[in-house]
């Protein structure tokens, strides 16, 4: 650190010059303030808590119908082995799909 | 506030730490305690408005009281908090010039310690100096620092660190001379 006599004299009069300071009153400030902070964590908590519970019936009532239209089949067929093997592919989804792919692959095409 | 339980009173720091970072307010508390003087009085040479260090050393202790779990070796607290501290004034200091308001203030200082004719002759020569070099020779006279350490706390390069410090050693030794004489005495 410091190399001269000058520097050595400064630090002494630092250490002279320290004080020890009442903790008490401090002390009790600051835990008052980590009380206050815990309170609003709480309060911040239940505030998600009550706002996810307000957005999640009508989030769910959203994806239950976007679901049901994903799942719309694009021909129907009468019954039978085909209709089985095709259902998986069959579906507004699965258009929706393809359709996502190719506007990813255009994208990389035109910005690549 | 409640009492301190007397075997934390007793307790090694590492041990008061440990139980901190578990969320013992008690454990918290006790560090404050034990710490307190050392934060506030480093903030008191940083900033030189007694009131002002008061209340960023409270900010100090919250920000520890929140980021304590993610200190990892409870024997480094002292480290992690004078870090703490330094980050704290740094912040303060970008927030404000706060050099406006750094000069000492009579009554404050008078009222707060009536005995520390030293103390408050430090401060006053000590608010002579501009914010950076202020810190560079507070960490380095105060905390006892090398220059690596503050260039690594401070992210001030070493040889501005060195040249902070160098410069205001010799201002510091012109406006404290009455002292330096003093000491020479004391020492004979």
């Amino acid at each position: 650190m410091s190399d001269n006599n000058q520097a050595i004299d400064l630090q002494t009069l630092f250490t002279e010059s320290a004080q020890q300071i009442d903790a008490d009153a401090f002390t009790s400030d600051v835990m008052a303030g980590t009380e206050r902070l815990r309170r609003r964590k709480v309060l911040l908590r239940i505030g998600l808590g009550m706002l996810l519970a307000l957005l999640v019936p009508p989030l769910q009532d959203f994806g239950l119908a976007v679901t049901e239209i994903l799942l719309i089949s694009l021909v129907s067929f009468e019954g039978g082995l085909l209709a089985e093997l095709l259902a998986p592919v069959n579906t507004v989804g699965t258009v929706v799909s393809v359709a996502l792919f190719g506007m990813r692959a255009f994208y990389r095409q035109l910005f690549r | 506030m409640a009492d301190t339980p007397p075997a934390l009173t007793a307790s090694p720091e590492p041990l008061v730490v440990a139980l901190a970072r578990t969320g013992d307010r008690a454990a918290f508390a006790e560090l404050v305690r034990r710490r307190q003087s050392w934060v506030r009085t480093l903030m008191r040479r940083c900033c030189g408005d007694v009131t002002l260090a008061d209340d960023l050393a409270q900010q100090v202790f919250l920000r520890a009281w929140q980021d304590i779990g993610a200190l990892k070796n409870p024997k480094g607290f002292a480290t992690w908090l004078r870090t703490l501290t330094i980050n704290v004034w740094r912040q303060q200091l970008r927030k404000n010039d706060v050099l406006r308001n750094a000069q000492p203030e009579e009554d404050t200082l008078h009222a707060t310690r009536p005995d520390s004719g030293l103390a408050l002759d430090l401060d006053r020569a000590l608010a002579t100096l501009g914010s950076q070099s202020r810190l560079c020779v507070v960490l380095s006279y105060h905390e006892g620092m090398s220059h690596g350490e503050i260039a690594a706390a401070t992210g001030m390069p070493v040889g501005t660190v060195k040249s902070h410090i160098r410069r205001s050693t010799q201002q510091l030794q012109q406006q404290l001379s009455a002292y330096d004489q003093r000491l020479g005495q004391d020492e004979k």
